[in-house]
């Protein structure tokens, strides 16, 4: 189950950062106009920092989640 | 995990009568702090020294910026050392782990705090950095990989790697008795939690070394990138800017472990071993640095362009000339005192005391020259040169973060252990 839930975040996490920086976020390459200037979706990069907590997060996860004896 | 002790250790919980002088003291600069800042937020950034570039002939970034590269690199140290104990086995420094992970999230959280107050209009700079960031722009980078990335990911080493102590602390009676419990959520430290630790905190050593170096390196690309600003587009920015981060991170860790030696009397823990394992790397990383400042010296004065001899100039013979032999020499001077000991094997606490302190007098300086002087003398377009002198705001408000920083510090070390507790076997003291 431990193990599950940490991969399953830092699987979520990486799949947010990475889509949130490639296909929400604006265009990488130059500017042409204000299609390839504004994020594709708004609050692109808060996500991707939502994807990085995550990662991280999935150690606490890893460490805190009790074992099954104590449950 | 067995203890006995009936006293907790390391200071916490002993709120001393030198310690509320201090945190009174360093809560007047903070108020100090608030109340300049409150004067810029009213009034506009006209109160401080900050122009145009060009135009009103001065510079967009100042103190502000400098001081967040500044505390950005002394959060370098935290994690490195970490990663070192973690990576290469290093024990010999484990006794400032903690030290140096509480200086990285303060430094951080510093850092953050200053890119605020550099914005005219911080709320709305905050929320559109959020919303817009462009993923090729460096900002992007500072902001998603510094501030949030690498500051939450560091909470979670410290935080994690405390809740063994917090399990022992917890178990001793005192009016913090409730946050160790909390902290320690239910640590027992059986063999199974352990070697859970392990795992973790190696893992989150691998995951972190990657995030520091790039963290670092985009602060240098903001400046790096910047093609039309002369003095900034280089290609050594990045890894210069991950170097001086290790200069200043070291030395200001070396200040901290020699103050709470003295301060907890702790010498038999922070020995003298330890102080020549720092001594040794902050050699080793000035000698880095200073390889980069003589390549940047080399490339500059040999075949630069017009518009880069002007700020080159400024730098070594001009306006800025004090700065940039002040920060050489605080460079130099360190070096010397730092190879004499390492030849001789003679080490003494006090000469790697000082070091540390000129290597960050270096570092701040050396900060100033990388933001200031490109936006002044630095100019493709026919602008006269520039000039920018800080206001009392912009002091007062660097004096406030400064003050904030050490008196999350101190709190900090009152109310939990900076050194990990050790094992106390039952009997023991």
């Amino acid at each position: 189950m431990r193990n599950i839930v940490t991969a399953l975040m830092v699987i979520f996490g990486f799949a947010l950062q990475f889509v949130s920086y490639f296909y929400l976020s604006a265009p990488l390459g130059a500017i042409t106009g204000e299609a390839s200037s504004n994020p594709r979706l708004q609050f692109a990069p808060a996500l991707f920092i939502v994807g990085v907590g995550a990662v991280f997060l999935a150690a606490v996860v890893f460490e805190l989640l009790p074992d099954k004896d104590v449950q | 995990m067995t203890t006995n002790i009936k006293k907790l250790p390391h200071g916490v919980g002993d709120f001393t009568r030198g310690w509320v002088f201090l945190s009174i003291a360093l809560v007047a600069l903070i108020a100090l702090g608030i109340y300049a800042y409150s004067i810029q937020l009213t009034e506009g950034e006209i109160v401080t020294g900050l122009r145009n570039i060009g135009t009103m002939g001065g510079a967009t970034w100042g103190l502000y910026i400098s001081f967040l590269i500044y505390f950005i690199g002394l959060s370098f140290t935290g994690i490195s050392i970490a990663a070192m104990i973690r990576l290469m086995g290093l024990e010999k420094i484990k006794p400032i782990a903690r030290m140096a992970e509480a200086l990285t999230v303060i430094a951080l959280i510093l850092g953050a705090l200053v890119v605020i107050v550099d914005l005219g209009q911080p709320v709305r700079g905050l929320v559109n950095l959020f919303r817009y960031a462009r993923p090729g722009s460096p900002f992007f980078g500072t902001f998603t990989l510094v501030i949030a990335g690498y500051l939450f990911a560091s909470q979670v080493y410290l935080y994690l790697d405390g809740r063994k102590d917090a399990a022992i602390l917890a178990k001793i009676p005192s009016k913090l008795q409730g946050f160790f419990r909390l902290w320690a959520a239910g640590y027992k430290d059986t063999p199974a939690e352990q070697e859970r630790h392990q795992k973790t905190s190696f893992w989150l050593a691998i995951a972190i070394v990657p995030l520091l170096i790039t963290a670092h390196s985009t602060l240098g690309f903001v400046f790096g990138l910047q093609v039309g600003r002369p003095g900034w587009f280089s290609s050594l920015q990045a890894p210069e800017f991950v170097a001086l981060a290790g200069v200043s991170g070291i030395g200001f860790l070396i200040i901290i472990a020699a103050i709470l030696r003295k301060v907890l009397n702790t010498e038999d823990i922070l020995d003298l071993d330890l102080f020549q394992w720092l001594s040794d790397f902050l050699m080793v990383l000035i000698v880095v640095y200073l390889y980069f400042l003589v390549v940047e010296w080399l490339t500059i004065t040999y075949s630069s362009q017009a518009h880069e001899s002007i700020v080159a100039n400024a730098m070594y013979t001009g306006d800025y000339a004090w700065a940039y032999w002040l920060t050489v020499a605080a460079l130099v001077i360190p070096l010397l005192l730092l190879a004499w000991q390492f030849v001789f094997k003679r080490y003494q606490l006090s000469w790697i005391v000082l070091s540390g302190f000129l290597v960050n007098v270096a570092a701040i300086v050396k900060r100033y020259l990388i933001v200031v002087p490109s936006q002044t003398h630095g100019k493709l377009l026919p602008y006269d040169i520039g000039a920018y002198t800080p206001t009392w705001i912009e002091y007062s408000i660097i004096l406030g973060l400064f003050a904030l920083g050490t008196l999350l510090y101190i709190t900090f070390i009152k109310i939990f252990p900076i050194m990990e507790v050790p094992e106390i076997v039952e009997g023991g003291e």
